[in-house]
């Protein structure tokens, strides 16, 4: 919380934002490197999927972080919606395009890896049905702030649509995998016993923080540039008016 | 009490003076079906399987589509702000409009259901399925799509940006729903997707209402 407050001041996120966003983006850069070459290079290849199983560390961090940018932008969304805060507002708007991208890479390579070890590159199977719609949630929020040039009323009901969404998830995601399941369970068990060797653990959580500060370098440089923009809004009117009173 | 039923009473008026607009998605589901039993071939044998789920979309549609207009013209005119002014709650307000919107959009198209049935020679068990179906699903359907309708008064693409925003939230409504046709055969109406599509519609209830009038509110703050 206090953390939150610090950073709730525009000038102050300003200083931490310029300072932070290349640090996440250096080590993005660095993690996912060193994530690739280990990945493909010194990690085995699996038992029954060979080679194709690498796809994995690609696949599976787009989908934590697509769920995780849509988790932020949700919780963006409350705080702006309670505390009024704009910054929170531009925090959530800038979620939204990163994560569409992060879950549509997931599908992607997901459908690819599925080619490879089902022979299909789709199936209605729970897990990707909920991906696909959370790729419809992402798609949704963004239309919404593109849907209208009243700036403050996009951000209230872009940030009621995420709030909304984030209620209706674990609804959708029971109902789905209800409906149908055939998605290998979860292999990663979170926090301890993970059910994979170290060897396939370590490219996969290089990839998971480096995407992670991808993601952190994507939003803070988003949201550095929108605050750059209104605050040349805010200048603009006031130079107009001081060249009025010299005339 | 007298304040809720008068905004109901007021939006059966103005749907009934509309010249019959707001018969407009019973056609709409008449034309969907009909359009998909030719796509489909004619055949009832092909048909049959098919028409509870094509029942069921051609429901969710004409339901969408009919949510557009549902606050805009009661922003346009300024009821909104008049409602806003008054001492009447504005929950109490998207609760009767809700029942209305009930009413004159969801009840036709219960009652069309038999003759839906007809279209593709469905066995009375799946027509019951249907039925029970759309009766529990339909609070959700109608705060689900009153909220999109709500966020959207004034938007670029309202029609389209609508189904965007409101099919993700629907998708548990179809799965569950299309569950308990099957299943209303051998388990009647204590079948386990009925408790779960009674349940989302408590949840879509408990959340579309606030969030509704949440969304009303930027139009007039």
């Amino acid at each position: 919380m206090g953390m939150i407050s610090f950073l709730a001041n525009p000038l102050r996120f300003k200083k931490f934002a310029r300072i932070a966003a290349p640090i996440f983006g250096v080590l993005a850069l660095v993690l996912i490197i060193a994530g690739i070459w280990v990945g493909l290079w010194r990690s085995p290849e699996d038992q029954l999927q060979g080679h194709s199983v690498r796809i994995m560390y690609v696949h599976v961090p787009a989908v934590w972080i697509g769920m995780m940018a849509y988790a932020a932008m949700a919780l963006a969304s409350l705080f702006a919606y309670i505390w009024r805060h704009t910054l929170a507002d531009e925090l959530a708007r800038a979620c939204a395009l990163p994560g569409a991208a992060f879950t549509a890479l997931g599908l992607l390579s997901g459908a690819l890896w599925g080619k490879t070890s089902w022979g299909t590159f789709w199936q209605w199977d729970g897990r990707m049905t909920s991906t696909l719609i959370l790729l419809f949630l992402f798609i949704g929020y963004m239309a919404v702030w593109a849907g209208t040039t009243d700036k403050r009323r996009a951000a209230r009901i872009a940030g009621l649509v995420a709030m909304v969404g984030s209620i209706n998830l674990p609804i959708i995601k029971f109902s789905v995998d209800w409906w149908n399941t055939l998605h290998q369970t979860s292999s990663v068990s979170m926090p301890d016993a993970p059910g994979l060797p170290p060897s396939i653990l370590l490219p996969l959580m290089l990839m998971t923080f480096g995407y992670s500060f991808f993601f952190g370098w994507l939003v803070l440089s988003r949201v550095l540039n929108s605050i750059s923009k209104a605050s040349d809004r805010r200048q603009r009117p006031a130079a107009a008016s001081t060249t009025m009173e010299t005339l | 009490m007298s304040r809720f039923s008068g905004i109901v009473i007021r939006d059966i008026r103005i749907a009934l003076r509309s010249g019959g607009a707001w018969l407009m998605g019973l056609v709409f589901f008449a034309v969907f079906l009909s359009l998909s039993a030719i796509a489909l071939g004619g055949e009832f044998k092909t048909l049959r399987p098919l028409a509870p789920a094509l029942i069921w979309l051609a429901v969710v549609f004409s339901l969408l589509f009919s949510f557009e207009h549902l606050f805009a013209d009661d922003a346009d005119d300024g009821t909104l702000e008049h409602i806003k002014l008054s001492s009447m709650s504005m929950h109490i307000y998207v609760l009767a409009k809700i029942c209305a919107h009930w009413l004159l959009s969801i009840l036709p198209l219960i009652l069309a259901l038999p003759l839906a049935g007809l279209l593709f020679d469905l066995p009375v068990s799946l027509l019951g399925g249907l039925f029970i179906s759309i009766a529990l699903a339909s609070p959700a359907l109608v705060c689900y799509g009153a909220f999109s309708g709500a966020c959207l008064v004034g938007f670029k693409g309202g029609g389209f940006l609508l189904v965007l925003l409101t099919i993700p939230l629907v998708v548990p409504v179809l799965i569950f729903a299309l569950g308990g046709v099957i299943s209303y055969a051998d388990a009647g109406l204590l079948a386990t997707e009925f408790q779960a599509l009674l349940g989302i519609s408590l949840i879509a209830t408990a959340v579309g209402i606030p969030a509704t009038t949440a969304a009303l509110n930027t139009i007039t703050e």
